[in-house]
């Protein structure tokens, strides 16, 4: 039976030094919920809290009711799949599948049927009587999977399961890790630091920076309306344009350094005050043209990838900002050519100078 | 077709490995395979002197032959036992759980390793022996006489003691290499303490385990000082080959060597059968994750401690009452009450030569060793071809004969000339290499199989010669296989007993062979005096060896 988890102002020390000040957070029944975030950003140390390795220093983690922060790891009914896959070395696939079952004391014939599903549904079951060295890492990560999954838990653990598979494998396993999910409704913590991977498997993320949620939404959020300008970075790539935000006779204008001024009313918090900010524009919301309206610059170089491609431009300013453009079948813009910037207003996002508070609407922490 | 051809030729003719395989296949052939093989024709050839069974019929009809063939086994598998299970508890709770002293604790167990077995027998005989300091006192005051310690018991609590100290460095070494996931794996599954201990831990242990009760096991068959001098009557196969073959009162070389050939037999019959079970139950693992000790809490924590201090006590009592007896005041052979100096100024004047003896001929084996152990372990694991498996069987061989039986082979093989070596120091260097090397070949060959094949092909594509390659990039990257290999082969090499007895003379006398007759004398005081000196100098060895290589631990 799966079940939600409630952090409440949960800290996480060693010695002196805090990882994690006051974390609080929902994740609900049946959720895929994904910790993403740089190394050493504290969300493996928060899920091997969640698994019971870590100790809690303050605050309360609860599965559904019950608070779990003094009961043992073994108490918890938790599934875990860690990044070197921990594979029993010594077992064979079924018996590594069957480790869990047999610490609860079923029946044979139920430990069997069991296994027997939980391979097929995993697709390993040609495996099974095979030892993990004659395994290939993906193959490996399925008995993990399987091992983790089998004994029903009540929360499924993933410490960046696929951290160590190559690019093709990776791209697999995240698509039957997601099926299997589907299939089983546990509720899920995933953690990871590759974006692309966390938007492809999740129902909603956390972005993590020092031990602190940046962000919680869905995947889409996340991409759309960063809530700060750390979470616009890590997500995906973003310029960042300096820019001065004037309210007059309700209008919102924003001005860059070259004069080049546009109306963002539409899309402003509905409590911004005029100020300097900071406004953050991905590659693909520039468009390049030779028309002269918007920001000048000057193509610096080309990259062309098939699809799209990338160039680099040197702003009036001197700053140099990546865009992307749909390839055309005309000739590729060369360097030195003079070209003007216009911004795609509703997808750009605008933080306050430090970057630290979005300005944009929908752009808030918590969604 | 000339251009296909011309590397391949080339790659032969110009392999350098090629002459290192041959020459050291060509010194074992000469310093091991010839004395074998004369020991093996000494005891088939009859009295007539044609080819006759007539010893191996004598051996296994005389009941005497029979009963040390069995005490040898019994004693060997009772101290293979006791010595695993004395030393796996005591690596696991160092390793797992945070222990008071840990590192004091781990280098006493060092110092004891490095202690002759025979010194503990004979200090257990001054504690608890008819005689012993504990016995007379426990009589007097309480009217109670304690058991005997001689015969098979005795043996058993000395060697075991003694040599849990090597199972322990082996399995501590396999914690630090187990992977933290797989116990938190089990342990997330609902498998917890004891369970935990024999479905995981000891499983992934084993091939360590075994590889350590082998080494024991060895050792013990092998061992003559400590059934010498503790067994009374209790013989085992290394007694029994000393003293047929050095017997005054006729002694029998065939005899012996159809004894050895016996003993050979049953050592490589269980050597194999070790690396059969062992092949069956390997494994990989990669340790991501280390262990990290935590703290236990009340009771189970102080039954922790104290199992690691009593064992750890009990290991060290032997050595630090010969470091006792050492101060001990002496009136020609008894001591008397009061403390003095006079054993070690004694030992000094009289013995001297016998410590630089023992420094002098060590250093020079574990040079060789560690040469040898490094190009062996090079062509075994990068130049696989039939010459170089043969060599690595051949090198790892001598593990598997008894000290003493390897001492009667070159005894029988290098007394006449031209090949007369007998007495010299040349004879004991080449018995502390050919029986300590295995261990360095070990150990460097376990860690070379893990340095990638492209480090080496990166150096050579940035210009570096294959002699370079090998002196400046994997030599270096083997250095800690081979250090801890080379430890290991020292330790051996400094307690070492039952071949010198068999080949020493009066100029290679060592320390551990003057202690040993020193004790037969009954000079307790300087028997004593000379063990502490060996302690003490074995902990400055070990001291300069932390100060030189930084490091804060051995592993094996």
């Amino acid at each position: 039976m799966s079940v939600p988890i409630t952090f409440s102002k949960v800290v996480k020390k060693y010695g002196a030094n805090t990882i994690i000040p006051e974390l609080t957070l929902k994740v609900s029944d049946g959720e895929f919920f994904t910790l993403l975030g740089p190394s050493g950003c504290g969300k493996t140390t928060l899920l091997r809290m969640v698994a019971g390795f870590n100790s809690i220093e303050s605050g309360t983690i609860m599965f559904g009711g019950q608070v779990i922060n003094d009961m043992p790891p073994a108490k918890r009914n938790i599934g875990m799949v860690f990044q070197n896959y921990a594979v029993f070395p010594h077992m064979t696939v079924r018996q590594n599948v069957a480790f869990g079952l047999t610490n609860r004391g079923l029946s044979k014939d139920e430990i069997n049927e069991r296994v027997d599903r939980i391979l097929e549904t995993t697709r390993i079951t040609e495996y099974a009587s095979r030892m993990p060295d004659r395994l290939s890492g993906g193959q490996q990560q399925r008995v993990a999977l399987a091992r983790a999954i089998v004994i029903r838990p009540n929360v499924l653990l993933m410490d960046e399961p696929l951290s160590n598979l190559d690019a093709k494998l990776r791209l697999e396993m995240r698509n039957a890790i997601r099926n299997i999910h589907n299939t089983m409704g546990i509720t899920t913590i995933y953690v990871t630091h590759d974006q692309e991977e966390a938007m492809a498997v999740s129902d909603r993320i956390a972005v993590m920076d020092g031990g602190v949620i940046q962000q919680v939404g869905v995947p889409k959020a996340i991409y759309q309306r960063p809530a700060n300008m750390f979470v616009a970075n890590f997500i995906g790539r973003s310029n960042a344009l300096d820019a001065e935000l004037l309210l007059e006779n309700g209008a919102a204008k924003l001005t860059f350094g070259n004069g080049t001024a546009v109306d963002y009313g539409v899309y402003l918090d509905g409590g911004a005050r005029s100020q300097k900010v900071r406004v953050s524009v991905r590659p693909e919301e520039f468009i390049v043209s030779k028309s002269g309206e918007g920001l000048s610059g000057v193509i610096e170089s080309s990259v062309f990838l098939g699809l799209n491609t990338t160039y680099f431009i040197k702003l009036f300013n001197g700053d140099i900002i990546e865009t992307v453009e749909e390839s055309s079948i005309d000739s590729i813009l060369a360097k030195g050519t003079k070209v003007s910037l216009r911004l795609k207003l509703d997808k750009i996002n605008v933080f306050t100078a430090d970057g630290k508070i979005s300005l944009t609407k929908g752009g808030s922490v918590n969604a | 077709m000339r251009k296909d051809e011309s590397p391949r030729l080339r790659s032969i003719r110009l392999d350098p490995w090629i002459i290192v395989s041959i020459a050291v296949t060509a010194a074992y052939a000469l310093f091991l395979l010839y004395p074998l093989i004369a020991l093996l024709s000494k005891s088939v050839i009859g009295k007539s002197g044609g080819a006759s069974l007539e010893y191996f019929t004598s051996i296994f009809t005389k009941a005497y032959y029979g009963r040390a063939i069995m005490n040898s086994f019994k004693v060997t598998l009772a101290v293979t036992a006791f010595s695993v299970l004395l030393a796996t508890p005591l690596a696991y709770l160092t390793a797992v759980y945070k222990i008071r002293g840990r590192a004091a604790l781990e280098i006493l167990i060092l110092v004891s390793s490095m202690s002759a077995p025979f010194i503990g027998a004979y200090s257990w005989i001054q504690l608890f022996g008819r005689s012993g300091a504990v016995t007379q006192f426990v009589k007097t005051a309480i009217g109670w006489r304690m058991p005997d310690i001689y015969g098979f018991p005795g043996i058993v609590l000395v060697m075991s003691l003694q040599l849990y100290s090597l199972v322990f460095m082996f399995v501590s070494g396999a914690f630090k290499s187990m992977d933290n996931s797989l116990i938190e794996a089990c342990e997330s599954l609902g498998c917890t303490g004891i369970r935990k201990f024999a479905r995981i831990v000891l499983p992934l242990l084993l091939p360590t385990l075994l590889a350590g009760a082998l080494m024991v096991f060895m050792r013990t068959f092998a061992d003559y000082g400590t059934p010498a001098l503790i067994g009374e009557g209790y013989t085992t196969l290394p007694v029994l080959v000393y003293k047929t073959f050095m017997s005054e009162t006729g002694s029998n070389d065939s005899l012996a060597a159809a004894i050895s050939v016996i003993a050979v037999f049953v050592t490589t019959a269980v050597f194999l059968l070790q690396k059969f079970v062992v092949n069956r139950k390997k494994f990989t693992m990669n340790a991501l994750h280390p262990i990290h000790a935590k703290s236990l809490k009340g009771a189970a924590n102080v039954f922790a401690h104290l199992y690691c201090y009593i064992v750890v006590a009990l290991a060290m009592l032997p050595q630090l009452y010969v470091i006792f007896s050492s101060f001990r005041k002496t009136s020609g052979k008894l001591f008397v009450p009061g403390f003095s100096l006079a054993s070690y100024i004694t030992a000094f004047n009289t013995v001297g030569k016998t410590i630089t003896n023992t420094y002098l001929l060590g250093f020079a084996a574990i040079i060789c060793i560690v040469v040898i152990a490094s190009l062996v372990a090079y062509v075994v694991v990068r130049r696989p071809n039939p010459l170089n498996t043969a060599l690595d069987v051949i090198t790892m061989f001598p593990e598997t004969v008894a000290g003493s039986i390897l001492g009667i082979a070159l005894l029988i093989s290098f007394s006449k000339r031209p090949l007369l070596f007998s007495g010299t120091a040349f004879i004991m260097i080449l018995s502390y290499t050919i029986r300590r090397l295995p261990y360095t070949v070990r150990s460097s060959s376990a860690i070379l199989s893990q340095i990638s094949p492209s480090i080496e092909e990166a150096s050579i594509s940035l210009g570096a010669s294959g002699a370079k390659t090998f002196a400046r990039v994997t030599l270096p990257m083997m250095m800690p296989g081979v250090i801890s290999g080379a430890i290991l082969s020292w330790i051996m090499i400094i307690t070492e007993l039952s071949t010198s007895i068999i080949l020493y003379s009066t100029r290679t006398k060592t320390m551990t062979l003057e202690i040993y007759s020193q004790i037969i004398r009954g000079n307790d005081g300087i028997a004593a005096a000379i063990s502490s000196i060996l302690t003490f100098s074995t902990i400055i060895a070990l001291v300069i060896f932390f100060k030189v290589s930084g490091k804060k631990e051995i592993e094996i």
